[in-house]
């Protein structure tokens, strides 16, 4: 007893089993060494019991647990779904501030009709220094908001403290949590007037990366100065959402010293912003 | 936009789709004699003289209220949705916020409104007090529409004392009453609560002295829970009307469904018709929605229960520099979105509103989706009359008649905006085999679907609908067996 449905046939009455795969969160900037847990949803329509097997699969460098795991859902003809858990952890070789892809595939052993039913989601991940890997590691935001694992929190009451090696001099800056995103992005400090960050920096030298840009609104350029040079800056407007690390060296002489980096900006609504700071 | 309802799977070549359709002649279905106006009328030159239009004869839908008594003193029995215009009748009321500005209100450009299958103009923007009101009713005569003029008299009452608004109300009324195609007064658009006992007022006065009158009035997006019962319940209007736009520049705004669901239970709860804005316009923070967009958000409105459909804007507003064209650019122009319009109002909405208009809302769900369902969209559950579906995510909502028993209607409708669908619903144990029909909007009948019985293949383009209406065992009959 066959019928034709949709373009093909199948045994009459049968329902197609359908699945989709859900994943949450959908990017994420992680310090290597930090596992952290991504929810999987995985949705299925079927006649009866829906089976099947998660996987998830990362880049080299990246290690996903578990690999694989079974599903089971009771449908019975209504969408169901199962949450499932996988974690994930960028290894020591992980390559650093790439937004690499973490992949999810739910596929049902069998669905109506022959063949199996098939879905998958992805998250976008970036690995980023463990802070024991780096001299320095600061997390920028209001008092309070998430702080990445392992780094230190920069906000706008951090004055500089020879003993703690880091923070503001001069007029403070702002801060804002705008409650999206992973730690890292998600909070910053940010001004019109320019802000001074006074750091301590180990002799030798040491490579500075500055994390600029704003979840939620277009960010003017920011602009670091360094000993009174002009050393890094973004090279356009930053749209909401977006990103850009700035990159420049500092020198730590034979002996370290102090250095004050000057951050400011320009056009647009002329404020800089500093989401965090790692010092290699 | 291939409108199909075919349980073999195959396409049927004769299958009429609800874009093809030839512009209905809309003094035929208002059943309006020839004439009128003729040539525009310009504006700000004083009144013309109203007898020498065609408003002289007898108004002629069969669901004008007549004689009107002007200032009718004394109290006055409740009138409810059926005697009132608009919502009364067989068809579906089809309207829009903007109408053409001044200079532009002419008859050839309320051709074009007619054209488009509107079926009454909002009094805003330039269109408001006389003379220009005299002008806009004028021209809604001439062209079969109805009229819901703005007056600031009604409008701005709560500036008089309060011992003159009965007066008022009466004065403003007999001016109004000899207009044909006038079928009430716009109230203000989201009111707050500032000015609810003004308009609390107004509605009171109305059931008392003018049953006969709409009184418009629409809800903002903030009214929800209690603002939305504290609305309905001091104001008393006739019906809800409500809008919360979803085609955002940041996304799509899921605030229309969930309005939608709390509107549709105040509408059942309150027994009121509930009506709504569909987006038709762009703006800094809105994008400006596809016409599958514009018909998704009408006939996801349909299967909420709606029972009047208005646009956001017809016009281009130009008093906010942030608007983008709506179906009319501002200097006059027709968009995409005009022309989309055109061929969903008369080809669809005018058709299938006729049958939905007289329709009680029963149960309503989103059947096929794999996520959690939207705010204010159930998850479809089997009962007696849909058993089960499979395919794509559609929204499946029954309607019944009190007076036809018999029979229960399901419009089934693409969830998505973006894609065809594909779906089967099975129907229940209190749906007959035999009598199984889909509405043909072409014909404007219901076409038996062939066997196999119970079971129903559709096919759907991108955002469209199909009503069935299913013959199912009353209650009594099926439990004597």
């Amino acid at each position: 007893m066959t019928g034709q449905w949709w373009g093909r046939v199948v045994a009459r009455d049968v329902m197609p089993t359908k699945i989709a795969v859900r994943v949450s969160p959908t990017e994420n900037f992680m310090p290597r060494g930090v596992s952290r847990t991504f929810e999987v949803t995985i949705w299925a329509q079927g006649r009866k019991r829906v089976r099947g097997t998660l996987t998830a699969a990362g880049p080299d460098g990246w290690e996903l647990a578990p690999a694989s795991q079974r599903f089971e859902l009771d449908s019975d003809g209504l969408p169901v779904h199962g949450v499932y858990t996988v974690s994930a952890t960028p290894l020591a070789d992980a390559d650093l501030l790439t937004e690499q892809t973490l992949t999810f595939v739910g596929q049902t052993d069998k669905a109506g009709g022959g063949g199996v039913a098939t879905d998958s989601a992805t998250a976008g991940v970036t690995a980023v220094w463990s802070a024991g890997d780096v001299v320095l590691a600061l997390d920028a935001g209001p008092p309070g908001s998430p702080v990445l694992e392992g780094y230190a929190v920069l906000t706008p009451d951090t004055t500089w403290d020879p003993t703690r090696g880091y923070g503001w001099v001069g007029a403070p800056p702002q801060a804002r949590d705008r409650q999206v995103l992973d730690p890292l992005r998600r909070d910053f400090v940010f001004n019109r007037e320019v802000g001074t960050l006074r750091l301590a920096v180990p002799p030798g030298v040491h490579r500075a990366y500055v994390l600029t840009g704003d979840p939620q609104f277009t960010s003017s350029h920011t602009v670091v100065y360094l000993d009174g040079s002009r050393v890094a800056e973004t090279d356009h407007l930053l749209g909401p959402g977006e990103f850009a690390w700035l990159t420049f060296t500092i020198e730590g002489g034979d002996a370290g010293r102090t250095v004050d980096l000057v951050l400011d900006g320009e056009a647009h609504e002329e404020y800089w912003r500093l989401g965090a700071l790692v010092v290699t | 936009m291939v409108f199909e309802a075919n349980p073999s799977g195959t396409k049927a070549p004769d299958r009429p789709s609800w874009h093809r359709r030839g512009t209905l002649e809309r003094r035929r279905f208002l059943g309006l004699a020839a004439g009128g106006l003729g040539a525009a009328l310009s504006l700000g030159t004083g009144r013309p003289a109203f007898a020498s239009s065609s408003a002289g004869e007898e108004a002629p839908t069969a669901h004008r209220l007549s004689p009107r008594v002007p200032g009718l003193a004394g109290p006055a029995p409740f009138v409810g949705a059926a005697e009132l215009p608009l919502l009364s009748g067989p068809d579906l009321p089809i309207g829009f916020f903007w109408p053409p500005p001044q200079p532009f209100t002419t008859s050839e450009r309320y051709a074009e409104i007619a054209e488009a299958g509107f079926t009454w103009v909002l009094g805003v923007n330039d269109i408001v007090d006389f003379p220009v009101n005299d002008t806009m009713l004028r021209l809604c005569e001439e062209h079969g529409l109805y009229g819901v003029p703005t007056d600031f008299r009604i409008y701005g009452i709560r500036d008089y004392p309060r011992d003159q608004w009965r007066q008022i109300f009466i004065d403003t009324l007999a001016e109004y009453r000899p207009y044909p195609a006038f079928a009430g007064l716009h109230l203000k658009d989201e009111p707050t609560e500032e000015w609810y006992p003004s308009m609390a007022e107004v509605f009171r006065l109305g059931r008392e002295l003018a049953p006969d009158v709409l009184f418009h009035t629409n809800a903002a997006p903030w009214h929800t829970g209690d603002a939305l019962r504290e609305l309905i319940e001091v104001l008393s209007p006739p019906m809800v009307s409500f809008d919360n736009y979803p085609f955002r520049r940041t996304g799509d705004n899921l605030g229309f469904l969930e309005q939608w669901g709390e509107v549709r239970a105040a509408g059942l709860t309150y027994d009121l018709p509930t009506w709504v804005y569909v987006q038709s316009f762009t703006s800094t923070n809105y994008r400006r929605p596809t016409p599958e967009e514009l018909l998704w958000q009408i006939n996801v409105s349909l299967a909420f229960g709606c029972k009047g459909i208005q646009y956001f804007t017809y016009w281009t507003p130009e008093v906010y520099a942030e608007f983008g064209p709506g179906l009319i650019t501002l200097d006059g122009q027709r968009t995409d979105l005009y022309y989309a319009a055109k061929d969903i109002n008369n080809n669809w909405l005018a058709r299938v509103g006729r049958q939905l208009k007289p329709l009680r809302p029963e149960v309503l769900g989103i059947a096929n989706l794999l996520d959690f369902p939207p705010p204010g969209l159930p998850a479809f559950a089997p009962d007696e009359y849909v058993a089960e579906s499979w395919g794509d995510p559609v929204i499946l909502s029954q309607f019944s008649k009190p007076d036809e028993p018999n029979y229960r209607w399901l419009l089934v409708v693409n969830y998505s905006y973006k894609e065809p669908c594909r779906v089967r619903v099975n129907l229940g144990r209190r749906v007959r085999g035999r009598g199984i029909a889909v509405f043909d909007p072409l014909t404007e009948r219901y076409v038996e679907v062939p066997p196999p019985r119970k079971r129903l293949d559709i096919r759907l383009d991108t955002a469209a609908a199909a009503l069935y209406r299913l013959p199912v065992r009353a209650e009594k009959e099926r439990t004597s067996r």
